[in-house]
C-alpha cells in the first residue's frame, strides 16, 4: 500500500517549525547526508536514527526496536525508558534532543506543551489502523474530542475483575456467569464476606481499583449517557452523580466490613499475622478488583497459585445494565511522535509498530512466546506487564489467547473475558483534555475517598460541584491546548461552546 | 493504680498459625515483575581484613537491658517525640539481648553530636516496613522545634529506586538541612528489597573532607553486614551522599530509634548501638557486623496490658483484675430520647479469654444508680442487649424475637476474632454511637485498639415492643472486663433563636457546603460575634471556618454562585489556626502568614473542647486589616483556649466592602449574634 507520504510531511514539518523552537529536532538526522529518497512505501531510503521513549519493559521495547530495524535495515532505533515525564521531555527540550516518538502517562503536559504532531493525516490513510478495537475508533482515542488525531494508545491493560474459584468453593457458592451485572458482583462480595470467628475472615472484595473508577464507565446504558470517559465523560462534559453512586457503595462496603486490608497496614497485619502482606495471596478473599497485570505478573507464574492455594480467573468489569458489550475503563498510554521530528512518516510508523500496529504485534508475541527470553531482573517476558493487543487481528489474538491457560476448566474464563474488552475507555489521564489539572487543582484535595471511606461524607452531595469543575477544567483545557493559541483547530462554535462553560464557572 | 497483665495470644503466634507457608514471599500487587533482588554491590576495592571492634566510641548502647539512656518514646499528636516513661521491652538481639519495638514506640537514646567526623553503627530486625518508616533518625534538630529549619539523617524505608517506584527498598539513607533551602538528598541501593525479616547491621561513616563534585554534600560510606554498598544518589552520583552538619551537637538533638515525628512507628528490634567521632575503617565496619549473629530467632515478647485507672472516669464496671461475673455489676442508666444519638466513650480492658468477655449493652425502660442490677427495678422490662462481639438479643417480651433474621441487622469491620479477642479489646478506646429511633435502636462503636486501628460494630436490632412513647435507658456491663466509662455526650441541644445554623447535627457535612448569611464590617468597626460550635473532635479542621469577601452573601447558597463574576474571597480562617487566601505574589501569601496565635494542629485539649463550645470572635477593622480574637470556651469543662489573626493583602484596602460570613465541615455551628 502506498502512504500519504507528501501530506503528512509537510503537515508535520511545519508542526516542528512552530511548535519546539529550540530543539534542534530529534535525534533524528541522516547519516551519511539526506537524499530525500523513498521506497514504494513511501519509507526513507536513507540512513536515519529515530528515538522512541516509552514506559514498558526495557528488554521488551529493545527487542522489539531490533525486530523494526530487522524490518527497515536503514533505521537505526534508540529507546529509553521515561522516569519522569515532564522533568525528561522539558529537559529533553531545552536539551535539542527531542525524542522522535514518545509514550505519555498523562497527556495533558504533552498537549498544553505542543510536544505532539498532527498526525491524522496518517492515521485516516492508515488502512492498518481499521483494525483498532472499536472505542479506540469510534470515540477517537488520541483525538482529544477534535477532529484531528494527536496521539494513539501504544499500551492497554484493560480493568479487571478476578474471582479465586477456591474461596467461591469453600464458601458454598455458586460461580457468576461471566456477563455478569454490577448488582451481581456486588451481592456476590457480599455473600463471599464470611466470618466464622476461628481466624481469618474471609472478603468478598480486596482492590487494587476502587470500585467507584470502574462503576463511572459501567453506570448506565448508553441510551441513557454515553459514557466514554471517566467521571461520566460523554465527549462533551462530565456527570459525576454517576460516579458519586459508586464511590458510596464502595465507601459502604469498606465501612461496613466487605473488603480486605491492603498490604503494609495494621489491619492487614491483624487479620493475617503479616504486615506485608498481600491480599492476593491469602486465599481469603473472593473477588478482587485488581489491576490486569496483577495475572500475568504475579497469579500467572509458575508455581504461585499453587503455594497460596489459589484458582484465578477473569471476569470482565461488570455494567449496571444487562448489556453484552459495554465499555470498560483502561490503563492506556498514549504515544505521538514528535512536533520536532525530522522523519514524521517513519517516527509514525515506529510509534505504530511498537504500540498497535498488527505487524508490531506479531513482532511482540513472538518476543512474549519465547520464555527463555528474559529481562534484567530475571523474569520472561511475557510477565513482565505484558499489554493487551489493540488489533482486531485474529491471528494476533489466536497468539496472545494461547499464552494464557488452555485447559477446559480455565479456558472458557479467559475467552469471554478476552471477548468482552473490546471497548476499552482509557482513565481519564489518558485522553480528557484538563482531567490532570481538575483533579489536582480540585478533586484531589477535598479528599473525598477518606471522607466516604469513613462514613463522614456522601459523595452525592459533592457531585455538582465537582461536575462544574471537571467542566471548567476541560473547557479551560481545550481552549488552551486546541484553540488559536495552541492548536488552533476547533471551530468558533466549539471555542463558544467551551468559553461558555468557562464563564459561567462559579455562576 | 496499675494492674499489668498479659495478652493471650500473641501477633506473632496469630502469623504462625493462619498464614502458614505463606507469610515470607513479598506478594505486591503493582504492575510490576517480581523486583531484582541482587546481592549488594560490594567495592572494588580489596577485601577488608576483620579487626576489632573498637572501644573509642563515644556512645554504645548493648541495648541488653538495665543500660541508661534509653527512654520509650512515641510520636505525640502534633509532630512531636513523647517520652512514654514506660521501661523498654528486651528480646533475642544479634548480640545479647536487643531492644523490642512493638510498632507504637520508638526510644530515644541519650546521644549528642559528636561532630562532622563520626561512624554509627545498628543491628535491626525490622518485622514491617512502611514508606518512610524510621530505623536510626538523628540530628541536630530534626523536627526544626530550635532552628525552625529541620536537620537529619533517616536511615529508612522508600521505593526510590527507579528500576520499580512501586516498592519499598531498604535501606535508603535520607538526609535534610531545610537551612540550605536544599532538596532533601537521599541515597538507594541497587536491589528493590526491602530487607525485612532478616538481621541487618548498618554502619555509616562520614568524612567532611570527603565532598560531592559540586562541595554540597557529602560521600559518606554505608555497610550493609559488614559489606559497603554503593549504589545511586538522587541526583545520580553513585556514592551514599548526606547533608553537612548532621552529628553536629545541638541542645536539640535527636537520635531516635524506630521512631520520628511523623511517620508510621518500627516494629522489631534493635541492637549494638554505637557512635564514634572519627571515621572507622572497613575492617572496623565488618567486625561491628561480625560480632553479631544473623541467625538469631527473632521472637516478639508477650504483650503486657497495663491498666492505668483513669481518675477522671465518669463511672467504672467491674474492677481491675477483670474478676466480674456476667451481671454483676453496672454502670447508671444513661436515658436515649426517641430520635436521639448518644456518644458515649468508655474504656475497655479485657483478659482476652472469650469474646463475649467485654462491654455489654442493656436496654431498658427504667432508670437506675450505677451498680444496681436493673432487675431489682420496679417495672423493669428488658428490650434489647447488645454485646461488643456483634452478638445481640432482644427480650421475651417481643412475641416474635424468634424471627431473628427479621430483627438485627449488623457488620463488623476487622478480619479476625483472635485478634480482636486477645489484642484489639485487652486495651480499647470504644466510641458508642447509640441511636434510637421509634422500634429500631442502632449502635455504632469503635473499638481502637493500642495501635491507633479502628475495629467498627455496627448494630441495628428492631425491637417491636419499644414505642415511640417509651422510655429508654442503656445500661453498660460486661464480663471479665473492666470499664471506664470516660464520656457521655448529650446530643446537641439545638439553638432555636440562633440567627443561622450550618452543617447538620450528625455532624457529616462536607466543606463548603453550607454558610450563614454574610455581615458587613466596615472601617473602624469592631464587631463582637457569638458561636455555637459542635464538632466530631477527630480532626483540627472539623469546627468553624470564617470568611472575610466583598460580597454580602446569604446563608445556604454557595457564595460565588450568588455575585458571579465578583465574588473575591480577601481570606479564609479555620479555628484551629489555619488560612489561606491572600492573593498570589502577595507577602502574606503563605497561609500561616495570617495567625499570630496558637496553631492547634493535632492538639487533643482544642479538639475535645471544639465537641461542644461556645466561640466569642472579636473582630476589628483598621483600614485594609482585620484583626479577630477568639475564645473557645468547652460548655463541659469550662476550659478555654484563645486564637488570634491579622489579616490582610492587596484586596483588602480601607475603603472596600467587606463581608464576613462562616462555613464548616464535619461540625454543627449555630450563629447566634453579631453586635
Amino acid at each position: 500500500m502506498k502512504k500519504n507520504k507528501i501530506v503528512a510531511t509537510l503537515l508535520s514539518v511545519a508542526m516542528a517549525a512552530t511548535l519546539l523552537v529550540g530543539c534542534s529536532g530529534g535525534n533524528g538526522g541522516s547519516a551519511g547526508g539526506s537524499t530525500g529518497g523513498v521506497d514504494e512505501n513511501g519509507v526513507t531510503t536513507d540512513n536515519i536514527t529515530l528515538t522512541y521513549w516509552h514506559y514498558e519493559d526495557e528488554t521488551t521495547m529493545n527487542l522489539l526496536a531490533e525486530a523494526f530495524m530487522k524490518k527497515y535495515p536503514n533505521i537505526t532505533v534508540e529507546t529509553k525508558q521515561i522516569t519522569d515525564m515532564s522533568t525528561d521531555l522539558s529537559a529533553a527540550a531545552a536539551a535539542g534532543n527531542f525524542p522522535d516518538a514518545f509514550c505519555a502517562t498523562d497527556s495533558d503536559t504533552a498537549l498544553a506543551n505542543m510536544y505532539w504532531a498532527d498526525i491524522t493525516e496518517y492515521v485516516e490513510n492508515d488502512p492498518d489502523m481499521d483494525q483498532m478495537l472499536y472505542s479506540i475508533k469510534n470515540y477517537g482515542i488520541g483525538k482529544f474530542d477534535t477532529d484531528h488525531w494527536y496521539a494513539m494508545p501504544v499500551w492497554y491493560q484493560p480493568s479487571a475483575i478476578f474471582i479465586d474459584r477456591n474461596v467461591i468453593n469453600k464458601l458454598n457458592l455458586e460461580m457468576p456467569r461471566t456477563d455478569w451485572t454490577w448488582d451481581e458482583m456486588i451481592q456476590l462480595i457480599k455473600d463471599a464476606t464470611v466470618d466464622d470467628r476461628t481466624g481469618m475472615k474471609y472478603y468478598g472484595l480486596g482492590y487494587y481499583n476502587r470500585l467507584d473508577s470502574l462503576y463511572g464507565i459501567a453506570a448506565c446504558a448508553t441510551a441513557e449517557r454515553a459514557i466514554k470517559g471517566e467521571f461520566g465523560f460523554d465527549g462533551t462534559d462530565f456527570d459525576l452523580r454517576y460516579w458519586a453512586i459508586g464511590e458510596e457503595e464502595f465507601g459502604n462496603l469498606k465501612v461496613n466490613g466487605y473488603v480486605a486490608p491492603q498490604q503494609d497496614t495494621q489491619a492487614m497485619e491483624d487479620w493475617s499475622g503479616d504486615w506485608g502482606t498481600w491480599f492476593g495471596a491469602t486465599g481469603h478473599v473472593a473477588i478482587f478488583s485488581e489491576g490486569f497485570w496483577s495475572y500475568m505478573n504475579l497469579w500467572g507464574t509458575d508455581g504461585y497459585q499453587e503455594q497460596y492455594g489459589l484458582d484465578i480467573v477473569p471476569y470482565v468489569t461488570p455494567n449496571v445494565v444487562d448489556e453484552k458489550e459495554h465499555n470498560i475503563i483502561a490503563n492506556m498510554y498514549m504515544g505521538g511522535i514528535s512536533s520536532s521530528t525530522e522523519h514524521p512518516y517513519e517516527a509514525y510508523l515506529l510509534l505504530k509498530w511498537m504500540g498497535i500496529g498488527t505487524e508490531g504485534w506479531n513482532a511482540r508475541l513472538d518476543i512474549y512466546e519465547d520464555e527463555s527470553i528474559t529481562n534484567a531482573s530475571g523474569t520472561a517476558l511475557k510477565h513482565a506487564n505484558m499489554p493487551v493487543p489493540m488489533t482486531t487481528d485474529e491471528g494476533v489474538w489466536e497468539r496472545y489467547k494461547a499464552m494464557f491457560p488452555q485447559d477446559e476448566e480455565h479456558k472458557m474464563y479467559w475467552d469471554d473475558y478476552f471477548a468482552s474488552i473490546t471497548r476499552p475507555v482509557p482513565y481519564g489521564w489518558y485522553n480528557i483534555a484538563g482531567y490532570w489539572n481538575f483533579c489536582d487543582q480540585y478533586f484531589n484535595k477535598i479528599g473525598i475517598h477518606d471522607l466516604v471511606d469513613a462514613g463522614t461524607a456522601h459523595p452525592a452531595d459533592y457531585a455538582a460541584e465537582a461536575s462544574e469543575q471537571a467542566n471548567y477544567y476541560h473547557a479551560e483545557a481545550m481552549i488552551s491546548y486546541f484553540g488559536p493559541s495552541g492548536y488552533d483547530v476547533l471551530s468558533d462554535e466549539e471555542l463558544a461552546t467551551y468559553q461558555a462553560t468557562v464563564d459561567s464557572f462559579g455562576k | 493504680m496499675k494492674k499489668k497483665f498479659l495478652s493471650l495470644l500473641l501477633t506473632g503466634v496469630m502469623a504462625a498459625a493462619v498464614l502458614a507457608g505463606c507469610a515470607k514471599e513479598e506478594t505486591p500487587a503493582e504492575p510490576t515483575a517480581e523486583p531484582a533482588v541482587e546481592e549488594p554491590a560490594a567495592t572494588e576495592e580489596p577485601a577488608a581484613e576483620t579487626a576489632e571492634i573498637p572501644t573509642d566510641y563515644k556512645y554504645y548502647f548493648s541495648l541488653d537491658g538495665g543500660e541508661e539512656g534509653v527512654h520509650m518514646a512515641t510520636k505525640g499528636d502534633g509532630a512531636t517525640i513523647e517520652l512514654t516513661g514506660k521501661d523498654p521491652v528486651y528480646v533475642t538481639g544479634a548480640k545479647g539481648q536487643g531492644l523490642y519495638l512493638d510498632g507504637t514506640a520508638g526510644a530515644k537514646l541519650d546521644v549528642n553530636g559528636v561532630g562532622d567526623t563520626y561512624s554509627v553503627s545498628y543491628w535491626m530486625y525490622s518485622s514491617r516496613n512502611a514508606q518512610h518508616m524510621p530505623t536510626l533518625q538523628y540530628g541536630p534538630d530534626v523536627h526544626g522545634d530550635a532552628t525552625g529549619k529541620e536537620h537529619w539523617v533517616n536511615f529508612t524505608w522508600e521505593p526510590f529506586n527507579p528500576d520499580d517506584t512501586t516498592k519499598t527498598t531498604f535501606p535508603i539513607v535520607w538526609s535534610y538541612d531545610q537551612a540550605t533551602g536544599g532538596d532533601r538528598m537521599y541515597w538507594y541501593p541497587d536491589w528493590i528489597d526491602n530487607r525485612t525479616g532478616e538481621w541487618l547491621n548498618i554502619t555509616m561513616t562520614v568524612d567532611p573532607s570527603e565532598v560531592s563534585a559540586d562541595g554540597s554534600m557529602i560521600i559518606a560510606h554505608l555497610y550493609l553486614n559488614g559489606e559497603e554498598v554503593i549504589g545511586t544518589s538522587s541526583d545520580g552520583d553513585r556514592p551514599v551522599q548526606v547533608v553537612t552538619g548532621t552529628m553536629t551537637p545541638s541542645d536539640n538533638f535527636d537520635f531516635l530509634l524506630g521512631v520520628n515525628y511523623w511517620d508510621t512507628p518500627f516494629k522489631g528490634v534493635f541492637d549494638e548501638v554505637y557512635v564514634y567521632d572519627r571515621v572507622l575503617t572497613a575492617a572496623e565496619a565488618k567486625a561491628l557486623f561480625e560480632a553479631g549473629d544473623t541467625t538469631a530467632k527473632f521472637e516478639a515478647p508477650e504483650r503486657v496490658v497495663e491498666i492505668v485507672k483513669n481518675e477522671a472516669a465518669l463511672e467504672t464496671v467491674g474492677t481491675d483484675d477483670l474478676s466480674m461475673a456476667f451481671w454483676s455489676d453496672w454502670s447508671s442508666a444513661i436515658p436515649l430520647k426517641d430520635g436521639e444519638t448518644k456518644t458515649i466513650v468508655l474504656k475497655n480492658y479485657s483478659a482476652g479469654g472469650n469474646a463475649y468477655e467485654n462491654y455489654v449493652l442493656d436496654f431498658t425502660n427504667q432508670p437506675h444508680e450505677a451498680h444496681v442490677d436493673p432487675n431489682t427495678v420496679e417495672g423493669n422490662t428488658e428490650y434489647v442487649v447488645v454485646r461488643a462481639d456483634e452478638w445481640a438479643w432482644i427480650g421475651d417480651i417481643n412475641p416474635d424475637s424468634e424471627n431473628a433474621a427479621d430483627y438485627f441487622e449488623s457488620t463488623h469491620s476487622w478480619g479476625n476474632w483472635p485478634v480482636w479477642q486477645q489484642s484489639v479489646m485487652v486495651d480499647a478506646t470504644v466510641t458508642l454511637k447509640i441511636t434510637r429511633n421509634g422500634s429500631a435502636i442502632n449502635v455504632v462503636a469503635d473499638n481502637v485498639d493500642y495501635n491507633g486501628e479502628s475495629n467498627l460494630m455496627t448494630y441495628t436490632v428492631k425491637q417491636t415492643a419499644l414505642t415511640d412513647a417509651d422510655d429508654l435507658y442503656v445500661t453498660i456491663l460486661g464480663e471479665h472486663c473492666y470499664i471506664e466509662i470516660l464520656e457521655i455526650n448529650d446530643p446537641i441541644a439545638v439553638d432555636e433563636n440562633a440567627l443561622s445554623a450550618i452543617g447538620n447535627i450528625d455532624l457529616t457535612c462536607g466543606f463548603w457546603s453550607d454558610w450563614t448569611d454574610a455581615y458587613a464590617i466596615k472601617d473602624g468597626e469592631t464587631k463582637t460575634i457569638k458561636l455555637n460550635n459542635y464538632s466530631t473532635g477527630k480532626e483540627d479542621y472539623h469546627n468553624f471556618v470564617m470568611v472575610l469577601t466583598n460580597k454580602e452573601t446569604v446563608a445556604h447558597s454557595a457564595p460565588a454562585d450568588q455575585f458571579p463574576g465578583e465574588y473575591m474571597e480577601y481570606a479564609v480562617v479555620r479555628a484551629d489556626g489555619w488560612g489561606w487566601g491572600a492573593p498570589e505574589g502577595d507577602a502574606n501569601a503563605a497561609p500561616d502568614c495570617y495567625n499570630i496565635g496558637t496553631k492547634y494542629i493535632g492538639d487533643n485539649n482544642f479538639r475535645n473542647i471544639m465537641k461542644a463550645a461556645d466561640v466569642e470572635i472579636v473582630a476589628t477593622r483598621n483600614g485594609g486589616e482585620v484583626t479577630l480574637d477568639m475564645t473557645y470556651t468547652s460548655k463541659k469543662t469550662g476550659d478555654s483556649l484563645t486564637e488570634s489573626y491579622v489579616l490582610k493583602n492587596g484586596n483588602m484596602a480601607a475603603d472596600s466592602e467587606m463581608y464576613f460570613f462562616f462555613t464548616n465541615e464535619a461540625s454543627y455551628v449555630e450563629l447566634l449574634s453579631v453586635e
